[in-house]
C-alpha cells in the first residue's frame, strides 16, 4: 500500500515531463510528413511513403533517448526544485522506500517510452521491407549509452536542486565523452568498432556506478 | 501516562552556517503534556532549531530526544507520532485537497478519519481544490490538519499564524484546542503573536542569537517580571543593578529597571545603592517581557 | 465573555475572575454545573490547562467543587465567597483611588464628596474598545 501510493505520487509527479516527451516523439512525424506533402505536391515519382515513415521512426527514437535522462533528473532534483521534498520529508516515509520507488517510475517510463520507438522503428521496417536492422554492436552501443544517460542524471538529481542540471549532465557528458574518446583513439589509428566498444564499456560501467552512489548519498543525505 | 520523561529534551545544541553560529549551547527540556511557546526576533534560530527536532536539519554540537527517542537514528518512527506544520507550506502543487489527504494517511497508523472529517467541515476546506489555487492561509490550515489527523504525540508549529488574518488564526487556534483538549499532547509552537502565545501557552522559551534567554512558565513570568519607574534625587547616580535585571533605561532623571526575579527585595536594594523617589512597580504583558529581554540583550552587546 | 490575551494579568486570574463575578451575578447559582474544563478551554479559546489551573483555584478558594465524574458545580456558599472577593475588589480600587486623592493632597471631606458622587452618576456604558467587556 505504501509502495502502491508512493508510485502513484512520483508517477504524477513526472505527468509533465511525459507529455513533454509524447510531444517531442511525435514531433519528427509531423516534421516528416510535412516534407512528404510538399515533395509529393512538386514532383510525381517521389520516394514511397514508408521510407518517410522509416526516417522519422528513427529520429523519434534518438529524440527518444533523451527521456533516459530526464525522468531519473526530475525524479529527486524536481521534488527539490518545487520545494515539495520538504513537505514528503517530515512524513514517516523511509527513503528507502522513496528511492525504491523514483527509481521504478523513472525507470519504467524511460523504458517504456523507449520500447514504444523501438517498437515503431521495426515496424517501419518490415512496412519498408528492410531486412538489416541494426547490428548487434549497434544495439549494445545504444543501451550502453542510455545505461550512462540514466545513471548520470540519477546521480546529479541525487545531489542537485534543480532537475535541469541533472537532465543536462545526463545528456552532456555521454555525447563529450563519446565524441572525445573517438577523436583521441580513432588519432591513434584505432578501428571504429574497437572505440566503439571501448564507449560502451566505460558506459556500462559509469551508469550503474553513478545510479548507486545517487542511491547512496540520497538515503544518507539530512537536508529533503 | 507517557514511557518518557519529558517530550522534548535538547542538550547544548550548536549550529553554525559557514562562520555565522545559528544556534549556541542551547538547552531545554519540555515536560509531556505542556504547551510551550517559542519566542524569538527574525533571525533568533527558532526555524533552525525546529529544523534540527525534525531531523531536516544536522546538529553540529549537542543532542536531542523528542519522546524518549534520538531523531538523528530514528527519525521515520518518531515523524509517526509528531504532527509539523513549518514555517512555508510545501505539499506539491499538483495535488488535490483530497489526494494530499489520503496520501498522508497512508503512513500514519493512528490516522483518524472522524478527526480528519471534523477538520475538513472547521476548516471549510475544499477536498476537490488543487493545492496551488488554495490561499496562503487554506494552505496552513490543510497543513494542520494533516498535522493533527493522526493524532500526534507531539505537535510542532513554525510560526503557523504568521501573515494570517485573525479569522483564519481563529479557526487554526480552535483546531489546534480541539485536538490537544481531547488528548493531552505535547506542542511547541514558534510564534510572533504574542495575544496567541498567552492563549495557549503554559510556558515559553525566549531565544536570541542561538542562545537560551529564558524558559519559564507564562504565569511565573508575568508574575515575577516587572519594570520599576523611580525618580533619582538631584546629583544621584544608579549604583548597581538589582538582581535580575534584564534591561534598564535612564532619561533624565527617570530610571526604569525591569527584573525578572522580583521581589520586596529589589525595592529594598535599589533603595540602598541609590538615593531614588516615587518608586512604582509596573505590571508587564508578555509582549513587554519579550522586548524587555531582546532590548536588554540589544544595549548588552552595543555596550 | 472574552478574556484579554495582552493583559498582564494572567489569564488563569483573568478567567478566576470572571467566573466568580458570574457566579456572584447568580448567572450559575449553587450546585449548578459550570461547563467542562474542555469546553471552557474551546468557548474561551485558551489552552485547556489554563482553565484546569482556573478551576483548581477557583475549587481552592471554595467557590466550586469537583464532582468525581459528573464535573465542576458551584458550591453551596459559592455565591457569597464570590460576593465576598467582589467587595475586596471594589475594596481594592477604592484604596487606590484614596491614594490617588491623598498624594494630590486632596483632604478626607473633599475624597468623600467625589465618592458620593461617583455612587450618583449613571453607569458607565461598556467601552467598545475595552477587550475585557462582555461579548
Amino acid at each position: 500500500m505504501r509502495l502502491r501510493i508512493l508510485l502513484w505520487k512520483d508517477f504524477r509527479q513526472q505527468t509533465s515531463f511525459l507529455l513533454a516527451s509524447l510531444i517531442l516523439l511525435l514531433l519528427p512525424y509531423l516534421i516528416v510528413s510535412v516534407i512528404f506533402v510538399v515533395v509529393q505536391i512538386r514532383e510525381q515519382n517521389s520516394t514511397p511513403w514508408y521510407d518517410y515513415f522509416r526516417i522519422a521512426s528513427i529520429a523519434s527514437l534518438i529524440a527518444s533517448m533523451i527521456n533516459f535522462s530526464f525522468f531519473p533528473a526530475n525524479a529527486i532534483a524536481g521534488e527539490r526544485a518545487d520545494r515539495s521534498a520538504e513537505f514528503f520529508a517530515y512524513l514517516p516515509i523511509r527513503r528507502s522506500e522513496a528511492v525504491l520507488s523514483k527509481a521504478i517510475v523513472s525507470l519504467a517510463l524511460s523504458t517504456g517510452v523507449v520500447v514504444t520507438c523501438v517498437a515503431i522503428m521495426y515496424l517501419s521496417f518490415k512496412v519498408g521491407r528492410i531486412e538489416r536492422g541494426p547490428s548487434w554492436e549497434e544495439r549494445c552501443l545504444f543501451v550502453a549509452t542510455l545505461m550512462a544517460m540514466f545513471g548520470i542524471a540519477w546521480g546529479v538529481s541525487s545531489f542537485a536542486t534543480s532537475a535541469t542540471y541533472a537532465a543536462a549532465a545526463g545528456i552532456a557528458l555521454p555525447i563529450c565523452y563519446g565524441v572525445t574518446l573517438a577523436l583521441l583513439l580513432e588519432e591513434q589509428g584505432l578501428p571504429s568498432p574497437q572505440v566503439a566498444t571501448i564507449f560502451s564499456l566505460s558506459c556500462v560501467v559509469v551508469g550503474p556506478t553513478c545510479f548507486a552512489a545517487g542511491v547512496r548519498h540520497y538515503l544518507h543525505r539530512v537536508k529533503p | 501516562m507517557s514511557k518518557y520523561q519529558n517530550a522534548i529534551e535538547i542538550r547544548n545544541l550548536g549550529k553554525r552556517f559557514k562562520d555565522t553560529p545559528a544556534v549556541q549551547d542551547f538547552s531545554i527540556t519540555v515536560a509531556p503534556g505542556r504547551v510551550v511557546g517559542f519566542l524569538g526576533p527574525n533571525g533568533a534560530g527558532k526555524t533552525t532549531t525546529i529544523k534540527m527536532l525534525m531531523d531536516l536539519l544536522r546538529a553540529d554540537t549537542g543532542t536531542i530526544s523528542l519522546l524518549g527517542l534520538d531523531p538523528t537514528e530514528v527519525a521515520t518512527a518518531i515523524r509517526a507520532r509528531v504532527g509539523y506544520v513549518p514555517e512555508q507550506q510545501n505539499a506539491p502543487r499538483w495535488m488535490r485537497v483530497a489526494e494530499a489527504i489520503s496520501f498522508c494517511r497512508t503512513f500514519y497508523p493512528t490516522w483518524d478519519d472522524n478527526l480528519c472529517d471534523q477538520l475538513i467541515r472547521l476548516f471549510s476546506l475544499d477536498p476537490s481544490k488543487k493545492i496551488q489555487s488554495l490561499s496562503k492561509g487554506t494552505k496552513v490550515k490543510l497543513t494542520l490538519l494533516l498535522a493533527l489527523a493522526h493524532r500526534p504525540e507531539l505537535l510542532v508549529l513554525d510560526e503557523p499564524m504568521a501573515g494570517l488574518d485573525p479569522l483564519i488564526r481563529e479557526e487554526l487556534v480552535d483546531g489546534i484546542l480541539q485536538t490537544a483538549s481531547d488528548h493531552p499532547r505535547t506542542i511547541l509552537f514558534s510564534s510572533h503573536t504574542f495575544a496567541d502565545v498567552q492563549r495557549l501557552a503554559d510556558e515559553v522559551v525566549i531565544i536570541h542569537e542561538g542562545r537560551l534567554l529564558a524558559q519559564s512558565p507564562v504565569d511565573d513570568l508575568l508574575a515575577k517580571t516587572k519594570r520599576i519607574r523611580s525618580v533619582l534625587t538631584d546629583g544621584a547616580e544608579p549604583q548597581k543593578n538589582p538582581k535580575g535585571t534584564i534591561w534598564q533605561q535612564r532619561s533624565g532623571r527617570e530610571w526604569l529597571v525591569t527584573v525578572n526575579e522580583f521581589s520586596q527585595d529589589t525595592i529594598d536594594s535599589l533603595k540602598a545603592g541609590t538615593d531614588l523617589e516615587n518608586i512604582e512597580v509596573i505590571d508587564l504583558s508578555l509582549e513587554e517581557i519579550f522586548k524587555d529581554f531582546i532590548r536588554g540583550q540589544r544595549s548588552e552587546l552595543c555596550a | 465573555m472574552a478574556v484579554n490575551p495582552d493583559s498582564h494579568i494572567p489569564i488563569y486570574e483573568q478567567i478566576v475572575e470572571h467566573v466568580c463575578g458570574l457566579i456572584a451575578a447568580g448567572v450559575y447559582r449553587a450546585d449548578e454545573a459550570l461547563p467542562s474544563v474542555r469546553g471552557m478551554a474551546l468557548q474561551l479559546r485558551v489552552n485547556p490547562n489554563t482553565i484546569q489551573r482556573a478551576y483548581q483555584e477557583l475549587e481552592r478558594g471554595g467557590f466550586i467543587r469537583t464532582r468525581k465524574g459528573l464535573g465542576v458545580f458551584v458550591s453551596t456558599q459559592g455565591a457569597t465567597s464570590a460576593q465576598k472577593k467582589t467587595e475586596n475588589a471594589i475594596l481594592e480600587r477604592f484604596v487606590e483611588g484614596i491614594d490617588l486623592g491623598r498624594k494630590t493632597k486632596l483632604g478626607p471631606a473633599r475624597i468623600q464628596t467625589v465618592f458620593r458622587r461617583a455612587m450618583r452618576s449613571p453607569r458607565r456604558p461598556a467601552d467598545p474598545n475595552d477587550k475585557r467587556t462582555e461579548t
